[in-house]
């Protein structure tokens, strides 16, 4: 657990809009650090446009960062990398994306789709690859393989389709898997079986995770660790269950209050919070959380509080801390 | 909580197709009073939109209602001409559909789109009374007089949900329909809605019939619950009995389907397998496929949904008074 996987330190990554001849950007990631240890499961929690997605991206060098630095089993990873080293992180850290009807090709069986990494990634001869397959058709419960193998993604099912998702990043044996929402476009009944997955994986094969959520409960389930994310910004992080049962930051106070709570009686309780996400072209000065911050305080406008940590590794951006 | 004011008696609907008949919504029967606030869950393909869409008498051009009565105020909707349907869609019954981005017409300004509804229903406003009524409507969901200019695209995604609900609730109707109001939100988002609902439902005394396959937020908000599978009611009672005694499996499953936030963490499990397909249901038990309480009875005889404590109802073999 204590061997540091992937370490971004102070990542920012802006992306141009040409508009009218001037030129602006969309603040996607601003002075982002995190890390995951191997075995670990890290949990990126936000609403939409907060910059999630982004992070996973640039993990898995889809997008270049503007600066700050990524470092993978102690190597620079976000400099050019030779074609051969770019194919080595690409069998290390894969990605499991979110819509899972988007992201099978659909003029393909799952056959053809589930060899592309074999032959790509020269893991496995020719007439071994069918058995592979089908060993990792039954590890995501796809079982009898041969019925599936045959089928084009049109004839599955949305958990079913999330599974061959699953099998095509596990065919390489990655030691990083990048999971954005994975579960967010299925239904009820199927999540929790996709994310015991997930779990199961990392028991099993000791793959450490980053898993991209905007369901609170969801993370503190799945992982060991929480970071949340609001405007490009990382606002708190720390062991799952510490930033939720002690929440610091007064956005994730917002989260946790907004998040549906069968046992409570929502009757009685009102969010304290107005607004929007800010825009991410042009954010708020200062902390990027004031214009919608209960708590917030005049200094708040003037100027980005720094992470500080608040108890061990539990670190809190807010000046109130 | 007042008196009935819409009643489902064996309610039987879908679609013609090719392949045969398939009868999405299947025996339906359920009493909504003023006021109620009425959470119907399922897994997608259960038919609780093709539910809303029935009794909105909005069905495609091959859908049927097969059989049953749908009775608002003891008038029959199912055997109303279009005309008379017209009178009472959206004065009396309105709906809010699952994604405002596709429901708001993106080439007219919210204002117009909110007039336009007061106007072609409401023969005794003029143009100015309806615009002063669509400002009073948006001011009510938190929304500037000054956005009746604003064409869709220049809304926030939650905004346009907020829309959505001034324009069911501007001809003050007595039953709003929400279809998956949340989904595309959100968890902030959703919270900021669902409070405004639960306002505007205070002070105007309106019937909410909530469709999700969120089943965490609707026992939450709901005061009645009805669990829908492959087409039928297979649990139904007051929300906080659903959640704490559920009886039929399916619901046992669906409620261990959820991880709470401050509770004891624990394993949860969700449930294998996927719904039937309707043109080839199992016999017996529609759920006895998924089922881990399966006996032999369940793929022969299928069970009644019976009643089993007061207001609560289950449809399993094996689940008897007094459970």
């Amino acid at each position: 657990m204590n061997k540091r996987l992937l370490e971004l330190n102070n990542v920012t990554k802006h992306f141009p809009i040409h508009k009218l001849g001037k030129k602006r950007f969309v603040h996607a990631m601003d002075d982002v650090s995190l890390s995951i240890h191997q075995g670990e499961i890290l949990s990126i929690v936000g609403e939409s446009g907060s910059g999630k997605t982004t992070t996973a991206k640039v993990i898995a060098k889809l997008y270049n960062i503007d600066s700050g630095s990524i470092t993978f089993q102690g190597n620079r990873i976000d400099g050019k990398l030779t074609r051969n080293e770019m194919l080595k992180y690409r069998k290390n850290v894969q990605m499991i994306f979110q819509d899972p009807f988007g992201s099978l090709n659909p003029t393909h069986t799952i056959r053809s789709i589930l060899e592309r990494p074999f032959i790509i990634h020269n893991l496995a001869p020719k007439e071994e690859i069918e058995n592979r397959i089908k060993e990792i058709l039954v590890q995501v419960g796809m079982d009898p393989p041969e019925q599936f193998m045959r089928k084009f993604p049109h004839e599955l099912s949305g958990g079913q389709r999330q599974r061959v998702n699953i099998a095509r990043v596990m065919s390489v044996n990655p030691v990083l898997l990048l999971a954005d929402e994975p579960t967010s476009m299925l239904d009820v009944s199927i999540r929790m079986i996709i994310m015991n997955m997930i779990k199961e994986f990392r028991d099993k094969h000791n793959i450490s995770y980053l898993y991209i959520t905007h369901d609170l409960a969801g993370a503190r389930y799945i992982a060991d660790r929480i970071a949340v994310m609001y405007a490009g910004m990382i606002m708190e992080i720390g062991k799952a269950d510490n930033v939720i049962q002690q929440a610091y930051h007064p956005y994730t106070q917002l989260l946790k209050s907004a998040a549906p709570q069968p046992e409570r009686d929502f009757r009685k309780q009102k969010l304290t919070t107005k607004g929007d996400i800010p825009s991410l072209i042009e954010p708020p000065s200062g902390c990027r959380f004031h214009p919608r911050c209960p708590a917030a305080v005049p200094e708040c406008k003037n100027y980005i509080p720094p992470m500080t940590e608040v108890d061990k590794d539990h670190f809190v951006r807010c000046i109130l801390k | 909580m007042g008196d009935i004011i819409l009643k489902l008696q064996n309610l039987e609907a879908g679609y013609i197709i090719k392949q045969g008949d398939i009868k999405a919504v299947d025996n339906v029967n359920f009493e909504l009073k003023r006021g109620e606030f009425l959470g119907i869950a399922g897994e997608s393909g259960c038919g609780k939109s093709t539910l809303a869409y029935t009794i909105m008498g909005l069905l495609e051009d091959n859908g049927r209602i097969f059989n049953g009565e749908i009775l608002y105020q003891d008038k029959d909707l199912t055997s109303m001409t279009e005309n008379e349907l017209k009178a009472i869609r959206w004065q009396n019954i309105s709906m809010v559909f699952q994604s405002a981005m596709n429901a708001l017409n993106p080439v007219m300004k919210i204002g117009n789109q909110l007039i336009d509804t007061i106007l072609s229903h409401k023969k005794d406003f003029t143009k100015r009374d309806a615009i002063n009524k669509s400002k009073e409507m948006l001011k009510l969901v938190d929304i500037t007089e000054d956005r009746m200019n604003a064409f869709p695209h220049q809304l926030s995604g939650g905004m346009k949900q907020r829309v959505m609900i001034a324009m069911a609730m501007i001809l003050e109707p007595d039953i709003i329909i929400m279809d998956e109001p949340t989904t595309a939100l959100d968890v902030v988002v959703q919270r900021t809605i669902i409070d405004k609902i639960s306002d505007l439902r205070k002070q105007f005394n309106f019937s909410v019939i909530f469709i999700t396959h969120d089943l965490s937020l609707l026992v939450e908000i709901s005061d009645k619950l009805i669990i829908m599978y492959s087409g039928q009611i297979i649990e139904s009672g007051l929300a906080n009995k659903v959640y704490n005694n559920p009886l039929h499996p399916y619901t046992k499953g669906l409620m261990n389907s959820f991880p709470s936030l401050t509770g004891k963490l624990q394993d949860f499990g969700g449930i294998p397998g996927k719904p039937p397909n309707f043109l080839k249901l199992p016999g017996g038990c529609r759920f006895h496929t998924r089922c881990p309480m399966k006996q032999d009875i369940c793929s022969k005889v299928a069970p009644p949904l019976q009643q089993i404590n007061n207001d609560h109802t289950a449809r399993c073999h094996f689940v008897k008074k007094g459970n």
